[in-house]
């Protein structure tokens, strides 16, 4: 009886149910489309961390596992488990060129299980590919050898006791992804072949690493934990390429979190579209309601009614929604891959789905409870009433919109995978709610006294929208919130960007040159200026150990026969014991920005001050649980110096300046005993191996790390993140106005009775366009500026707790943000009041009623 | 003045007012310097309970090590500590050069330098050497372990030939790392020190 009732009213109102289904459909194709691509870009994100890796999970350890251990592995990752078990270990290479020390890995068979292997001789070596180093006494060695020792394929090489033949070179090598560059170029060998070569024995050093190639997530992360729980010796090693994947840097941690904000903001869009048009159409059917009351219907029936209706139209809006996305964003990425960097390959995923039916259905009956309950408890009395239906609420009847602060605060935690960010969104968007509440209301009133206008149409026009003050403010709040969700990725995009982009050419390091010793500074220097290369700074580094922190001892000591508990706990032993490396400089470089105190107060002056000046790494302060104002001692080759923290620093590791945990004031430090590093710009290959050469015949003891292939992997990545954030930025803005268009074209559709009122007294087509142009230009105007420079101060708040301050002020995207919104509010008032002006009054007024 | 020099000084100038203060100065890298252990765990602090313990009170040992130190650092750091006029020099360095895979020749000039400034100032020096992981080839460590031989031959000095001994290549006296000796592995080589050196004190 119910449902047919249900489905006379959707049929007979079938104008308004197309409407309806046509812009929820749009606010949830958004929403889809942004979640497909966000999806997408996290996949990427899981290859690239899988490349790292080079597995879905690997096991290692600086000795030989026992047998015990790998029974143990065994049992728990499987015996079946597709697998490669490899060793690594520094070794010297022996040529007829003279010795190299060299970082050899030892591979099987099914070596890499994720990555390739790319040679000079154009060949590319997959994990199933049958590798010539395994068929032969053979090696393959990395460019830096062919290009230092003019070693080429064919040529003879010994190892250990190993003769070898160079098989080919590699020129890419997929497996090294992001993983920390060596002092010395990587060769392969077969792993059958260490026994022979003698190199590991009792006493050799080196790092035995078992491969798993495991599909499932799940299955992954509890086998980790089983192995964790298994393994208590800290010295064996489970990652996942989750974990290899977060310690690859902060970026990614914020790229991560970034695309966790898209996820919230593409949510609270289509919802807050969602809202409005579920509101629209409780609005419309209040009077039905209100027959249907008199005439002794039951509240609770009355109510069904509009729920199940709601229902249909929600599950019905779906499919269009589903139909835009399967269709439209594959030839949407296809365009779009284009002109970016990678491939993206957008789906519409279950998940997706899911959510954009509980938006669309559930998380808007939610919303529109408030409402429900107005209908549960419409008096039919109304019904004789001259006025339309009111919809305001009354202030103490707020309590129903709690379940939906509720369920919203949920749904962003979940939707952000973080407590953090969920969080802060929320209360960022409900403070700007109520800041949007009370402006609203301010310019309400404000605009009771403006009679400056001559034209009748335009003082009407402004006076009404003063006098309709719940229907003002609920177009004013919904245009203000759309602003303010339009606004904030690109403006975090432009913060975030400014975090991402990379240092001039000539402040990126090829080389980092370490252990220069204080006499060969200037000779160094000296040198380097005679090839006409500027050094990227010269670091002098002080090695120290942190003794106290506050009068606390900082170092964790192992009393007699005691014995770690824990391998967490003897990890954080270690880490504490472990001493650090000081330095000073008289200011702060470009990579690092101070995030919280002051900066140094100048050169030590040991007659004024009892306490040198401290600087330390916000991330290194946190783990150790430093706080400004803090007394740190430390211990400087025997001599104990005292320090006081007077500012914490934010530092851009990936800029790959020399930086430090911990820096000591100018004037404390400088007559220590220490060391230097340096960095070299990027230089052309032939150059940079002369160079390499020259300074291991004039410096022997100066370490030299080659950091291209690190630095060009990070910068590779470093694009592809800034193509992500520009991409979901642009998507955001497009997904914004679609969704924008739907709630202005249902607060027009509100209207459409009083225009075509204004319409039967008399009022021509100009007058109409003029009054109901000019009352949404006003209002989208004062939201519009309110809700994009609201979402400037929410940005930053989401900026400092999430992205560590990184905020960079853009007024480009907030007024554009404006001045679109007030040219879509123009447009769609417009295109309405045009539409009721050629419909007949008669038929607007029987639909309407 | 710039405090750590003043504090150094300060620091250099106690033996003058307590005379009878004899100081050992193990210069060393990350073996010395006690990574990843406390400062009281580490072995010069407890060659120098061993010491004290043995009824020799009036000797200190001063820890210093540097964690990557290579043999480049010694002359520089022994001019530094001769300012505190040690009576005797404990010299554990070549870890480093060797583990980079530096010219065994270029550490061996190097440890010479040190050793001849420290005779030249008649500081007594004591050879700490140190072998290679099997890892690095039999020509690479056999090179490197006759390095300490000849300077030991050459300078007349006293050599502990292994420093490592019956630690290196023993997880339950290593950390994690398979190169750092732990807790334990700081005792066992205190003791083998102690009975290298006692002789000399």
């Amino acid at each position: 009886m119910l449902l047919k009732w249900v489905v006379r009213e959707l049929l007979r109102n079938w104008k308004f149910s197309l409407f309806f289904i046509f812009n929820l459909s749009l606010g949830l194709s958004g929403y889809v489309a942004l979640e497909g691509f966000k999806t997408s870009l996290q996949e990427k994100m899981n290859q690239n961390a899988k490349a790292i890796l080079s597995a879905d999970l690997s096991i290692s350890t600086r000795r030989e596992f026992t047998s015990e251990e790998i029974s143990q592995i065994d049992k728990i990752v499987g015996a079946d488990t597709w697998r490669s078990r490899a060793y690594e270990f520094f070794a010297m290479l022996n040529t007829q060129q003279g010795s190299r020390l060299v970082l050899v890995r030892a591979i099987d068979e099914n070596y890499p299980i994720y990555g390739s292997i790319e040679f000079a001789s154009k060949k590319k070596v997959l994990g199933s590919d049958k590798k010539e180093i395994l068929l032969s006494p053979s090696i393959w060695i990395y460019s830096e050898l062919h290009s230092q020792l003019g070693l080429s394929a064919g040529d003879a090489v010994q190892l250990g006791s190993l003769k070898l033949t160079v098989a080919d070179v590699v020129e890419k090598d997929g497996t090294q992804t992001f993983r920390a560059a060596s002092i010395a170029p990587r060769v392969f060998i077969n792993r059958e072949l260490l026994k022979q070569s003698g190199l590991i024995q009792y006493g050799s050093t080196f790092t035995q690493s078992f491969f798993f190639k495991i599909a499932d997530e799940i299955v992954v992360e509890k086998a980790k934990s089983q192995l964790l729980e298994s393994f208590k010796d800290p010295g064996i090693r489970i990652d996942t390429s989750k974990s290899a994947g977060q310690e690859s840097g902060r970026q990614l941690g914020y790229l991560q979190d970034y695309l966790g904000l898209v996820a919230i903001v593409a949510l609270f869009m289509s919802s807050l579209g969602a809202a409005y048009i579920f509101r629209l159409f409780l609005v419309e059917r209040m009077r039905e309601v209100a027959i249907l009351r008199s005439l002794g219907m039951q509240a609770t029936t009355a109510v069904s009614i509009y729920v199940v209706q709601v229902v249909i139209l929600g599950t019905l809006s779906l499919f269009p929604t589903l139909i835009v996305a399967g269709a439209i964003l594959p030839f949407f990425s296809k365009a779009l891959n284009v002109f970016i960097p990678f491939d993206l390959e957008p789906a519409v995923s279950g998940t997706a789905v899911a959510l954009a039916l509980l938006v669309g259905v559930v998380g808007s009956l939610v919303v529109c409870l408030p409402f429900l309950l107005k209908i549960r408890d419409l008096k039919p009395i109304k019904l004789f009433s001259e006025e339309k239906f009111s919809n305001e609420i009354e202030v103490s009847k707020f309590w129903p919109f709690l379940p939906g602060v509720f369920a919203f605060w949920v749904l962003a935690m979940t939707q952000a995978n973080s407590i953090k960010i969920g969080s802060v969104f929320i209360i960022g968007f409900f403070s700007v709610l109520l800041v949007l509440f009370g402006s609203g209301l301010v310019l309400l009133n404000l605009l009771k006294f403006v009679r400056v206008f001559q034209s009748w149409v335009l003082k009407y026009s402004i006076l009404g929208i003063s006098r309709r003050k719940t229907s003002s403010l609920a177009i004013f709040i919904s245009l203000g919130l759309g602003s303010l969700l339009i606004n904030i990725l690109p403006q975090l995009t432009v913060s975030l960007e400014n975090e991402f982009k990379t240092e001039e050419t000539s402040k990126i390091p090829s080389l980092f040159l370490f252990d220069i010793q204080d006499d060969q500074v200037k000779p160094m220097k000296d040198f380097l200026q005679l090839e006409s290369i500027s050094s990227i700074g010269f670091s002098p580094m002080i090695r120290a150990r942190l003794l106290r922190v506050n009068g606390n001892d900082f170092e964790r000591k192992l009393e007699e026969g005691q014995v770690f508990r824990t391998r967490e706990e003897e990890t954080e032993a270690r880490f504490r014991n472990r001493g650090i490396n000081l330095s000073y400089r008289d200011q702060i470089s470009d990579s690092e920005v101070i995030v919280a105190g002051r900066p140094f107060a100048g050169v030590f002056n040991g007659n004024t001050q009892k306490h040198a000046e401290l600087s330390i790494e916000n991330k290194y302060a946190d783990r150790l649980g430093i706080k400004i104002g803090d007394i740190i001692h430390f211990d400087v080759q025997g001599i104990e110096i005292s320090g006081q923290v007077v500012n914490l620093r934010k530092v851009k590791w990936t800029s790959f300046q020399p930086n430090f945990f911990v820096m000591v004031q100018d004037g404390v430090l400088n007559e220590a005993p220490k060391t230097y590093i340096t960095a070299l710009p990027k230089l052309p290959e032939v150059k940079k191996n002369e160079l390499q050469r020259a300074l291991a015949d004039k410096f022997s003891n100066v370490s030299i790390v080659d950091v291209q292939r690190t630095v060009d992997e990070v910068l590779k990545v470093a694009k592809q993140m800034n193509w992500s954030l520009e991409l979901m930025a642009i998507l955001a803005l497009f997904t914004g106005y679609v969704v924008m268009y739907s709630i202005v074209s249902s607060q027009v559709r509100l209207r459409r009775w009083e225009l075509n009122m204004l319409k039967i007294v008399g009022a021509g087509f100009g007058s109409i366009t003029g009054y109901i142009v000019t009352e949404f230009l006003v209002l989208a105007l004062g939201a519009g500026l309110i809700g994009s420079a609201l979402s400037i101060l929410v940005s930053y708040g989401i900026s400092y707790y999430v992205f560590e301050g990184s905020f960079v002020w853009d007024w480009f995207y907030p007024l554009l943000t404006a001045l679109g919104v007030c040219f879509l509010s123009v447009v769609v008032s417009f295109l309405a009041s045009r539409r009721v002006v050629r419909e007949s009054p008669l038929v607007i007024l029987q639909e309407e009623r | 003045m710039r405090l750590f020099l003043f504090l150094a000084i300060s620091f250099f100038l106690i033996p003058f007012g307590q005379a009878q203060e004899n100081r050992l100065v193990v210069i060393g890298d990350s073996l010395t310097e006690g990574y990843g252990v406390s400062k009281d765990s580490a072995f010069p602090a407890l060659l120098e309970k061993k010491i004290q313990a043995d009824g020799k009170k009036n000797w200190v040992v001063v820890n210093s090590g540097i964690t990557g130190a290579t043999t480049a650092s010694a002359l520089g750091r022994v001019k530094w500590v001769f300012k505190s006029k040690p009576k005797l020099l404990l010299l554990i360095l070549g870890g480093n050069d060797g583990l980079r895979g530096l010219k065994v020749e270029e550490s061996e000039k190097n440890l010479s330098l040190a050793i001849e400034l420290a005779q030249k100032e008649n500081v007594p020096v004591i050879l700490g050497g140190l072998y290679m992981p099997p890892n690095y080839g039999k020509d690479y460590t056999d090179k490197f372990k006759k390095m300490y031989v000849e300077l030991a031959k050459k300078f007349k000095v006293p050599l502990i030939p292994f420093v490592l001994d019956k630690v290196a290549g023993d997880s339950k006296y290593n950390l994690a790392d398979g190169i750092h000796p732990n807790e334990a592995g700081h005792k066992i080589i205190a003791e083998t020190i102690y009975r290298e050196i006692k002789d000399m004190l």
